[in-house]
């Protein structure tokens, strides 16, 4: 097993499209890095230059410390499975199974017993003397992971394996991925589009956009603190609610107002802690500008302590330029009934999932409906009119116009 | 944004391998198609006559091409090669097209219509020019027999004295050889427009005149232009069927462009002359050719990811 | 209405079938039928069959003589323009370098050479080398037509098959000849048996080449032979007929075989466009 680095590498086809634009990653020994983004992000891109198949037009990169830029596939020593899963169509299962070791030579004894090895490890061993058109989907992909396993390679390579199987098995297939992971302790890198793998399977997952990377962390940290309003939009399902907020100065801090929402951060020390309530430990109450009016929404404190300092800054900034994009994740806001809120609207579809449902809400001067994830006993009609409270130590600030992520 | 263009070790391992590759082959082609297409030119410039050694091989300029385009033979036959490609392709793409939407409605004996296919296609065009000739043939020939029965021709009607009539077997037995094949390719096409797409227009109102015109003709444009090139290029350079069938004659009112230059080459000897006519029938291929690549090479050579 | 239109197809199809045959039936029959019944008036059902007429081509005329001529020709043609073809289409259908589009223009522009073009240069090559009435003399420009064909089938046959057979194999450790030995011939052997099949065709039955560049009967390949059969006083039609038979034998065999490669092969490079 090595590690992987990738060295501002880019690639520029000779049409001028950039497919990846000064990459730079550390991948280490033993990790899982998952590669994710909408398709046309570079993902592949960069998976295919780690596995010699595409050559980068600019950077190097590093396997085991070795400058491999130049290498082509066959010398790089990495194992990779297809979308396709690429099984020769003409071998059989075992002769699939042996071909890697075949041609690095390796004796006949040595093959026999890897491949035994493999063939039992993976529940292959009755499928042996079978072509790949006999093999249903889910054994073929178990037969293209052998492959890959059959040899110790420095690093395997994962380009969308699950995405051809079903639902049921996908989800089942990814513990396995994830065990098999754990069991190796092997270098790898995973490239999806689904961000719900990524989330599951990644030591550390690497949102790319356009072929660059927009943000390379621990799959909570993505969550929790995007780096940018695309990475924000991307992760997390239903996807975040954004709204394009002006920013004024109030007494305590600063308030945030698009439409019919309202939101005020507060600055100073001596904001109001928290009271309790229920989907969420966080504040809401009356600021102390009060309720101006039901339209405008009803402005609450940021009073998270910890968060405190941030929202001050962030605010502070926010104050300078005039306007800033608040992100609210739909798991991160209660719908209230009467009372305080920090905005209103009407329900306008339910979308219910069984253990939870998803509201969308109609607000006055939004285009958009806001999405918010509702526990499946709290009984909403249409046009029903609620209130929405978000959750202050999950408020995400964004650039108005670069969208990244605003922070002290 | 500044573009780095890098040629990588890979890459040029790859381009090396490829061209290790590609150049055999190609240089074969180069070998045998295209240096002695420049000889034939070269050829052309001079007086070369293999009967009358003693004259050498002086060089002449373009008197030989001034020859041809003064020669009332030679224009004759490029008429008589432009009137054979423009009949016998017209029938052959309508024919092979009517063919072609029969073939795709029909669902029986599939086995048996690809054998009548493509035998006609298979066979030495030699052997097809002999068929005809025999059935044409005054004294034994079947198409005689029938025709005359039917009260076409007189009993005994000799084909190939007559400087008109002498075009219709001809002509059949290419339309006989050749309609197949285009029926074949343009079936090809219909079966590549997806039926959903009749369904639809169906849903829409359309009629059966209208699927045809609206869906039909649109989406098999390609594949009706693919064979009326290459069936327009096939036609022009027609030899082996009239060499057989009637050796161009009677006298020279059937002679095509390819036969005159292959008597003018290795019946007269006449190297320099001949090697003018060749040019010509090249340049004019190459004409054609050259509006097939524009409309389709375009489509076939430049689809690479 | 409904019903005629059913049959209008049918018939269409019906018709073409009998157009499609007869030609060939009836040479077939008037082959095995006695010279002197040839020129009576023609009837659908043979008569009396008798094998004369192929018994005098091969004992007279000694016809297994052109047969093994267009054998060797066509034989070594498609061997050598397959063989070679093949490796070239590849590098076309799957390398990156530069001038691939120019390359494939090329070898269609080669393809599309009117071949009496190249006629008077190649005879006079071909007689100095001393190759006029030799094998090597028509193997040689067959490869105008045969080489061209090859490479442009394969190269379709190879752009379909998926790449990432050929990108696994490479991670697995296999060099592109490796790739291509052990990954890409195995699988696109009914593609080269089908473009064998046809450059096979095209070669036993060209005529003009062959017409041109053979002196005498000893190197007269099959539809030379055929073509310059007339008799001295009068057209063995029986003869003549028998030997189209022989000629066509093969080919019907190979189409019969088969049929369904052939149409794919044919049509392949049509459809795209």
């Amino acid at each position: 097993m090595a590690a992987i680095t990738l060295d501002r590498v880019g690639k520029t086809y000779p049409n001028g499209h950039v497919a990846a634009w000064e990459l730079c990653l550390e991948i280490a020994d033993g990790e899982l890095v998952v590669l994710v983004g909408p398709s046309g992000s570079g993902k592949s891109t960069a998976l295919r230059m780690v596995a010699g198949l595409e050559t980068p037009t600019s950077g190097r990169i590093l396997i085991g410390g070795d400058d491999v830029t130049d290498t082509p596939p066959q010398d790089r020593d990495l194992a990779m499975v297809f979308q396709s899963y690429a099984l020769y169509p003409h071998k059989t299962v075992r002769e699939n199974l042996a071909f890697p070791l075949r041609m690095r030579r390796a004796p006949r004894m040595r093959i026999d017993e890897r491949v035994a090895a493999v063939a039992d490890a993976l529940g292959l061993r009755p499928l042996l003397d079978r072509k790949p058109a006999q093999l249903s989907g889910g054994q073929r992909q178990r037969v293209a992971l052998g492959r890959a396993m059959v040899r110790e390679p420095r690093a395997f390579l994962f380009d969308e394996p699950l995405s051809n199987l079903d639902p049921a098995l996908r989800v089942h297939t990814r513990a396995e991925l994830a065990l098999l992971h754990r069991r190796l302790a092997a270098t790898m890198l995973y490239v999806t589009h689904d961000q719900e793998e990524a989330m599951t399977l990644g030591d550390r997952i690497v949102v790319m956009r356009d072929g660059a990377i927009q943000q390379a962390a621990p799959p909570l940290d993505v969550y929790l603190a995007p780096a940018n309003r695309f990475v924000a939009a991307f992760i997390g399902s239903p996807a975040m609610n954004f709204f394009d907020c002006a920013v004024t100065a109030d007494a305590t801090g600063a308030r945030l107002v698009c439409g019919a929402l309202g939101v005020s951060l507060a600055t100073g020390p001596d904001a109001p802690e928290p009271a309790d309530v229920p989907g969420g430990g966080f504040a809401a109450q009356p600021g102390p500008a009060g309720p101006v009016s039901p339209a405008a929404g009803t402005a609450v404190h940021a009073a998270e302590p910890a968060d405190r300092a941030t929202a001050a800054a962030v605010a502070a900034r926010a104050t300078r330029r005039g306007r800033v994009v608040l992100g609210v994740r739909p798991h991160d806001i209660v719908l209230v009934g009467e009372g305080p809120a920090d905005a209103r609207g009407e329900v306008a579809v339910v979308e219910p999932l069984g253990a939870e449902q998803i509201v969308h809400v109609r607000m006055a001067g939004l285009d958009e409906t806001v999405r918010v994830v509702a526990p499946a006993e709290r009984r909403v009609t249409p046009d029903e009119p609620v209130g929405l409270r978000f959750r202050r130590d999950r408020l995400h600030l964004f650039d108005a116009e670069t969208g990244a992520r605003l922070e002290a | 944004m500044r573009r780095r263009e890098r040629r990588s070790g890979a890459e040029r391992r790859e381009a090396r391998l490829a061209w290790a590759f590609v150049l055999p082959a190609l240089g074969v082609v180069a070998l045998v198609a295209f240096v002695p297409l420049v000889g034939t030119f070269w050829e052309s410039l001079h007086l070369h006559d293999l009967r009358m050694p003693w004259l050498g091989r002086p060089f002449v300029g373009l008197a030989n091409y001034a020859e041809a385009l003064g020669d009332a033979r030679f224009w004759s036959a490029l008429a008589h090669t432009a009137a054979f490609t423009v009949v016998s392709v017209a029938i052959e793409l309508s024919l092979g097209l009517a063919l072609a939407l029969a073939l795709n409605a029909a669902y029986r004996g599939r086995g048996l219509v690809r054998l009548a296919v493509l035998l006609p296609w298979a066979i030495p065009t030699v052997v097809c020019a002999l068929l005809w000739r025999f059935m044409f043939d005054s004294e034994s020939g079947v198409a005689n027999a029938i025709l005359a029965a039917v009260g076409v021709v007189p009993r005994g009607f000799v084909w190939f004295i007559r400087p008109l009539a002498a075009w219709v077997p001809i002509v059949l037995a290419d339309v006989w050889k050749t309609t197949p094949f285009v029926a074949l390719l343009l079936l090809a096409g219909l079966q590549n427009i997806d039926p959903a797409l009749y369904e639809a227009a169906m849903m829409d109102g359309a009629r059966a005149g209208r699927r045809f015109t609206e869906i039909t003709l649109p989406l098999l444009q390609p594949a009706i232009l693919v064979a009326l090139i290459f069936r327009t290029l096939d036609a022009f350079r027609v030899f082996d069927l009239i060499y057989v069938l009637t050796g161009g004659g009677p006298g020279t009112s059937t002679e095509p462009i390819s036969l005159l230059t292959f008597n003018a080459l290795l019946q007269d000897l006449r190297f320099g002359y001949g090697s003018a006519l060749s040019m010509i029938v090249f340049l004019v291929t190459f004409l054609l050719a050259l509006g097939y690549i524009r409309v389709l090479g375009a489509s076939l050579t430049g689809e690479e990811r | 209405m409904r019903r005629a239109v059913r049959w209008v197809p049918a018939l269409a199809v019906a018709a073409l079938v009998v157009a499609g045959l007869f030609p060939i039936y009836w040479a077939a029959v008037s082959s095995v039928t006695p010279e002197s019944r040839l020129f009576q008036t023609p009837s659908l059902v043979p008569g009396r069959l008798v094998a004369d007429h192929y018994r005098a081509l091969f004992e007279q005329r000694n016809f297994w003589i052109p047969i093994r001529n267009s054998l060797v020709v066509a034989g070594a043609t498609t061997l050598f323009s397959v063989s070679v073809g093949a490796l070239c289409a590849y590098a076309l259908a799957r390398l990156r370098f530069r001038g691939k589009p120019l390359i494939l223009a090329f070898v269609l522009a080669v393809s599309m050479f009117p071949q009496i073009a190249i006629v008077s240069p190649l005879f006079i090559v071909l007689r100095r080398l001393h190759l006029i009435n030799t094998y090597p003399g028509l193997v040689l420009p067959y490869l105008t037509f045969a080489m061209p064909l090859t490479i442009w089938l394969l190269v379709g046959f190879f752009r379909q098959l998926p790449a990432e057979l050929e990108e696994a194999a490479m991670m697995d450790g296999a060099g592109r000849l490796r790739t291509f030995r052990e990954i890409i011939l195995p699988l696109s052997l009914p593609g080269l048996a089908t473009t064998a099949i046809l450059t096979f065709l095209y070669s036993w039955n060209e005529f003009l080449f062959a017409l041109s560049f053979t002196l005498g009967p000893e190197r007269y390949t099959v539809p030379v032979a055929i073509a310059l059969f007339r008799g001295q006083y009068q057209v063995p039609w029986g003869q003549i007929l028998a030997a189209a038979v022989v000629a066509t034998a093969p080919v019907a065999l190979l189409v019969l075989a088969f049929q369904r490669r052939i149409v794919q092969g044919l049509t392949a490079g049509a459809v795209k466009g």
